[in-house]
């Protein structure tokens, strides 16, 4: 295991599978850091030499990744939720927001959505209390004066 | 976060769709709402502080322009369906 920049990474992995550990990096950003720093495609982490690393880690520290992308995402929905979008909305309540259906199916959206908006949260974080929250803080938003 | 982008999906070449209120200044400076069936419009640095009233079908909500607004459009805030609540029909 490989202590990098606040993450453990499986040391037997390739360079680029074991990249996308980290939160904000994908299978597409790992092969571009991979090209970009000339590591070979096969290459494992426990390979690499202290050189490389330090590149390596030279060039996430430079990316947005980990806490600062979760904050910056945290923040973009706190911003929507403030001025009182459908959108801020939607996530307050923890329904979909891109217009899917709620009838069925949005279970992936009720587990996910909005959670940083919870983070203050006093009542006991069930489906039913969500909505109920929902439901009292969009009335507000509309007399936001 | 870029307030600009966040409508893009008009071309930019055309610039933004918004519309032009007679009363906007009047709305500005002594707060008397706008009603507007315009939800398209986009919200614009000259109309910050005004109040609109913006049609959702069936009634008009009150909106209060703020800077962080500019770039989304005014039907955005005015929300067009009735929150799902849940009343336990007492049909025995």
């Amino acid at each position: 295991m490989l202590h990098l920049l606040g993450v453990n990474l499986p040391d037997q992995k390739v360079v680029s599978v074991a990249l996308t550990y980290f939160y904000g990096i994908g299978p597409l950003t790992a092969r571009k850091i991979c090209s970009r720093l000339s590591f070979h495609k096969e290459c494992k982490l426990s390979e690499l030499t202290e050189g490389q690393l330090n590149q390596l880690s030279g060039v996430l520290s430079e990316m947005t990744i980990e806490n600062d992308l979760k904050r910056q995402v945290a923040a973009n929905v706190q911003h929507l939720r403030q001025i009182g979008t459908y959108v801020g909305k939607r996530h307050a309540m923890g329904l979909p927001v891109h217009g899917q259906r709620t009838r069925g199916n949005s279970v992936t959206a009720k587990k996910l959505n909005g959670k940083m908006l919870r983070k203050y949260s006093t009542v006991a974080d069930t489906a039913f209390t969500r909505q109920a929250m929902g439901m009292f803080q969009s009335p507000l938003s509309k007399h936001q004066n | 976060m870029l307030p600009s982008l966040v409508a893009c999906s008009r071309s930019v070449w055309k610039g933004p769709y918004f519309v032009h209120f007679a009363n906007l200044k009047e709305s500005i400076a002594s707060g008397t709402p706008i009603k507007t069936m315009a939800r398209a419009c986009t919200i614009m640095p000259h109309m910050i502080g005004a109040r609109f009233m913006v049609h959702n079908g069936k009634e008009y909500l009150p909106v209060r322009v703020t800077e962080e607004m500019i770039g989304r459009k005014l039907g955005e805030f005015s929300h067009t369906r009735k929150a799902f609540t849940y009343r336990l029909t007492k049909n025995k």
